[in-house]
């Protein structure tokens, strides 16, 4: 990367749903392809991978976000400029798949400023088959009242994990509205606090 | 259809109504349906000044609103304590709306979510109009570095939040102590509950001071695991020394003794001759240091056995077994007034009720006292009572009591049938049979491993020869009298509102 910009794209993605769901987990697997028993999250936390996809080299910011309600006042403020959101619920437990309609795409509606953004419905813990209580179907008729793309994953078999990811990133490269400003020139997509972070980031790969 | 004229009328129970006290004389079985009294001077159990809320005494003594003592209760009783991520895990949305607007209404529901009641309480503490730590400021949590700092920052707060804080730090440690079931250990449980102690606007500063508050906690909660661990009653050996019976010479009245021997104290409840008396000592593993009239011997591998059983716990077993005959405490002040009247010990009524059981030595000086209402407040009943329930401790023993002896079964007359619930008659006679080593052992049992107390009792009170025409002098609650004096009145000690629960366990409707 001696020339040329950095990246072709920078997407923030963000990761959604009720606690533990296993959004840490996904995340966790997704960047360091490991697994672990993780705490709940406090707030935010967000992790960053490259990836080329198509040719293209990609920065992806994913956001985890903490399930717990009371932080769900300072998680939205984290729904700006997300290119994807990715709805996570446990498919051991019908709860959580409820609470993405009744809460959590409601607060994707409420905060999320691109009105093309991508949202991705996923269901974790398939591994757990014999404890199942959320079928498939029910997660492709929500994922297609909603229009959401649709995946099952497992963070701990790391099944459809990288998967998940990809069409996601995948859908947004197909959504013109969505590339805008997501091009290497960082200001407007990152804030201050961010971007010290960033350039120290970009300059150590360098 | 129909509807004839009623027949078989009977009397049951006059029932009065004002709209103070809303239902008096309500049989049990029909106050479910009715609302209570609004929790608070409000409609609404949430997001009021603890000020304005009704409150009740939990089980160590703090005034904390009784809707939060009910949905604990209702909690433990579902085993909440041991689902998979308790406190961590959201509850349904719905759902959780749904028994809040119960909740408002003052009822809490039986056959709700864990994770729910759970829910609540959290919410219940985030939606407060001021945070429960917000009198402390960012900068002084933040400070905070040892635990000797956090211990006396909690103690700057004012009494109504200390006595809120204290409540949920016990609640989160019951919640840690089943870590093993409920994968909360906790840095888990401090993290969810971190962000609903304080309230901040700027989000960021939020996060900051969560992460800080939530050090704190650990803290704090890790202190109260520890106090718990080694207090008085949880790590402490009982030692009794059966041979002693009416060894006295003239005197052939049953003279028992429990030990209990800890880092710092030893405990002696002397059963039978009417005293109790607490004293304090060095470590007395050298035995020989105790009371003259016993050859009390310390016991082999009893130093592992996390066993709970000690004078204390006989005696203040003895206060539950009169909360349970009485049959009328319902609701916590009255709980931790007969507690107290047992602290007490020379005065009264009070004093009356308990004497045919106990009697607080009379040649007790002040700092006995002193000392013995210190083990007694350092220790609640509730801890005790939910001590016994560990598995670990039957584990422990069944590991132990193999090791050791390998018994058969039938010098244990307590093991049969999985329960202790026996005529006292039939314990007599199996005793009589017994030598005096086999006595001891299924009283060892009895102790260690069953936890009906009244069974160990009356075993002590029977252990020696009356003479004839001396009145016997015992414990109240006989082996009949068994099956009040288990969970159910555990459950009742520990959570003193559960004047319902008790009533739906009995009937098996809950």
């Amino acid at each position: 990367m001696a020339s040329g910009p950095e990246f072709d794209h920078l997407f923030k993605l963000l990761l959604i749903g009720d606690s533990g769901v296993g959004k840490s987990s996904l995340l966790l697997r997704f960047t360091s392809d490991t697994f672990d028993d993780l705490s709940p999250t406090i707030g935010v936390d967000f992790k960053l991978k490259l990836m080329t996809l198509r040719g293209k080299k990609l920065k992806l910011t994913v956001w985890d976000t903490a399930g717990q309600e009371r932080f769900r006042t300072l998680t939205s403020s984290y729904y700006r400029g997300a290119q994807g959101i990715i709805l996570v619920y446990d498919v051991t437990r019908r709860d959580t798949f409820t609470n993405l309609s009744d809460i959590w795409l409601k607060e994707v509606e409420m905060h999320s400023t691109n009105q093309d953004c991508i949202k991705m419905l996923v269901g974790n813990k398939v591994d757990k088959d014999q404890e199942r209580v959320v079928t498939k179907q029910e997660g492709i008729a929500f994922a297609r009242q909603y229009g959401c793309l649709f995946l099952e994953c497992s963070a701990k078999t790391r099944l459809n994990v990288e998967k998940c990811f990809e069409e996601l990133v995948l859908k947004i490269l197909d959504t013109p509205s969505l590339l805008r400003d997501t091009t290497s020139t960082r200001k407007n997509i990152l804030h201050t606090g961010l971007q010290s972070e960033n350039s120290q980031e970009s300059s150590s790969c360098c | 259809m129909e509807i004839g004229f009623p027949s078989s009328v009977r009397h049951i129970a006059h029932v009065t109504f004002d709209r103070f006290q809303g239902f008096l004389g309500l049989p049990v079985e029909l106050e479910l349906e009715v609302p209570r009294r609004v929790p608070s001077a409000s409609t609404s159990a949430f997001g009021v000044s603890v000020e304005s809320m009704q409150c009740s005494f939990d089980a160590y003594g703090n005034s904390v609103p009784t809707i939060l003592l009910l949905l604990q209760e209702r909690l433990y009783e579902q085993g909440g304590l041991k689902i998979e991520g308790i406190f961590r895990i959201n509850p349904d949305n719905d759902k959780e709306e749904q028994l809040r607007d119960k909740v408002n209404k003052g009822i809490v529901p039986y056959d709700v979510d864990a994770h729910c009641l759970a829910g609540l309480i959290k919410a219940w503490f985030r939606e407060l109009p001021k945070g429960v730590l917000d009198s402390l400021s960012p900068e002084e949590v933040m400070q905070c570095h040892t635990d000797d700092q956090c211990i006396s920052l909690i103690k700057k707060l004012p009494p109504s939040e200390a006595a809120l804080f204290d409540w949920a730090i016990n609640l989160m440690a019951d919640v840690v102590q089943e870590e093993s079931y409920n994968k909360m250990n906790v840095r888990n449980i401090a993290v969810v509950f971190a962000p609903n102690m304080t309230q901040m606007m700027d989000p960021l500063m939020a996060l900051k001071h969560a992460v800080q508050v939530m050090n704190l906690l650990t803290s704090v909660i890790c202190k109260t695991l520890n106090d718990r661990e080694r207090s008085v009653i949880p790590s402490s050996a009982v030692l009794w020394d059966g041979s002693l019976t009416g060894s006295e010479g003239e005197e052939s009245r049953p003279a028992k003794m429990l030990e209990v021997v800890h880092s710092n104290l030893t405990l002696r409840a002397q059963m039978g001759t009417g005293h109790v008396y607490i004293e304090a000592e060095g470590r007395c593993n050298d035995l020989n240091t105790l009371n003259s009239r016993t050859s009390a011997r310390a016991r082999e591998g009893y130093n592992d056995l996390n066993s709970i059983k000690s004078g204390t716990r006989a005696k203040e077993l003895s206060v539950e077994s009169e909360i349970v005959e009485e049959g009328g405490s319902i609701d916590g002040s009255e709980y931790s007034s007969s507690v107290h009247s047992s602290e007490r010990g020379n005065g009264g009524d009070d004093h009356k009720r308990f004497s045919d059981a106990w009697e607080t030595s009379s040649d007790s000086d002040m700092t006995d006292n002193a000392l013995e209402q210190k083990i007694v407040k350092s220790q609640p009943l509730a801890i005790l009572l939910r001590k016994r329930w560990k598995p670990i401790t039957r584990n422990k023993f069944e590991e132990f009591s193999q090791r050791k002896w390998s018994l058969s079964e039938e010098s244990y007359p307590l093991k049969k049938g999985n329960s202790a619930i026996c005529s006292e008659k039939q314990c007599n006679e199996k005793i009589a049979h017994m030598n005096i080593q086999d006595r001891q052992k299924s009283l060892e049992y009895a102790l260690h491993h069953k936890p009906w107390p009244a069974i160990a009792l009356s075993f002590m009170e029977n252990g020696g020869p009356l003479k004839k025409g001396e009145k016997m002098k015992g414990m109240k609650p006989s082996c009949e009298g068994l099956s009040p004096i288990s969970e159910l009145s555990a459950y009742r000690a520990a959570h003193p509102l559960s004047k319902r629960t008790l009533y739906l366990k009995h009937n098996g409707t809950a």
